[in-house]
């Protein structure tokens, strides 16, 4: 999943300074696991802003909304009549979703209520951390199910380097050495002459190296037929 | 709207009755709201009593360990954190929200915090921009 944190609600109100009518629109996927950008932390938002606005004698309306997914046009087409006649939306929902919005809402400007970080995955209550570093050339069949590239703080794709100690990584003693946690993994697979395999340097260009990447699944694309139906997106 | 609102957890507010009983008055500017459970109190409904007109919010949950609902006082506890970083943030005062816990037979806690509460109340005054740790 997508992990995002909120912004700081000064930079928010500075935001939506001198717009009278905002939208504050949540996502109820990842954004909502991380506890971002679910109808909750909406709700919170948007009292906090008409909080400000009454204590400070401004004329602001903050309405509400919670899509399912903002990254997709479906969902966020069918909040058409809540988007119409705002001066801004602010979007609680990742990079993604705030950019379809702005996308299917070219009139309306859409603000970023978060701050994007990257793709993890929750490790306990309230606790999110990185697990994929989204390089389009997976190894994870080679380092016992943990990606070199996203936890490794050098991204090293044969470790360790000299600065594990104990466990841990030279950049902070918290932070585990990913290529450690490699070695144990591969030991308890029953793999542990995976280690020896050396992976030789890394494609780029399916990373972002490659400029913005574009995935087609050819048996999902629609035909011309198709299309001229206005079956789909 | 009342100068406080006391949202209070049914199975304390016991205490409330209790001190009636005993012959302790309950200041008139406090209002009171029955909730399930302390819990259940998240950061939106403070806001929004701010909001509303209250100058402060008292939430009054069980003891420790002894949540009906076995954490609920746990999460109200973090609510009002999260309640009170967000009146920073926004130049507010943090303490026009406050948490105690009281068992159903704290009577005399119970009034005492919200005499507290109300006086803090007269104290921060109507809710203004700027404000910060008062």
């Amino acid at each position: 999943m997508i992990i995002a944190e909120q912004k700081e609600i000064a930079r928010i109100i500075e935001m939506i300074d001198g717009r009278r009518s905002v939208l504050v629109a949540g996502c109820r996927s990842c954004v909502a696991v991380c506890q971002a950008g679910g109808e909750r932390e909406v709700a919170a938002l948007a009292e906090a802003l008409r909080l400000h606005a009454a204590a400070g004698g401004l004329e602001r309306s903050v309405e509400t909304v919670t899509v399912e997914r903002q990254c997709e046009k479906e969902w966020v087409q069918e909040i058409a009549h809540l988007v119409e006649g705002k001066d801004a939306v602010l979007s609680l929902a990742c990079g993604v979703g705030a950019q379809v919005m702005q996308a299917l809402y070219p009139e309306v400007q859409v603000l970023p209520g978060l701050n994007t970080s990257n793709m993890g995955a929750p490790v306990e209550q309230g606790v999110y951390e990185e697990r994929c570093g989204g390089c389009g050339d997976c190894v994870l069949h080679l380092t016992g199910g943990i990606c070199p590239v996203a936890r490794c703080s050098k991204s090293l794709l044969n470790g360790p380097c000299g600065g594990s100690q104990n466990g841990r990584c030279e950049i902070d003693p918290e932070t585990p050495c990913a290529w450690e946690l490699i070695y144990r993994s591969l030991v308890r697979l029953g793999h542990p002459e995976l280690i020896e395999v050396n992976i030789p340097p890394k494609d780029w260009m399916p990373s972002r190296h490659g400029g913005p990447r574009r995935i087609v699944r050819k048996s999902a694309v629609l035909s011309d037929e198709e299309r001229d139906r206005g079956v789909g997106l | 709207m009342n100068n406080v609102v006391a949202l209070i957890c049914s199975a304390a507010l016991g205490a409330l009755e209790l001190a009636r009983e005993n012959g302790l008055s309950v200041p008139e500017e406090v209002a009171v709201v029955e909730v399930p459970c302390s819990g259940r109190v998240d950061e939106a409904t403070v806001l929004r009593t701010l909001r509303k007109g209250a100058r402060a919010v008292l939430v009054v949950g069980c003891l420790m360990g002894n949540c009906r609902f076995s954490t609920g006082n746990h999460e109200a506890h973090r609510n009002i954190d999260e309640a009170k970083h967000i009146l920073r943030q926004l130049g507010l005062a943090p303490e026009r929200v406050e948490i105690i816990e009281v068992s159903s037979i704290q009577y005399v806690k119970l009034v005492n915090a919200m005499n507290a509460m109300t006086e803090q109340a007269e104290r921060l005054g109507p809710i203004r921009l700027m404000e910060g740790d008062r």
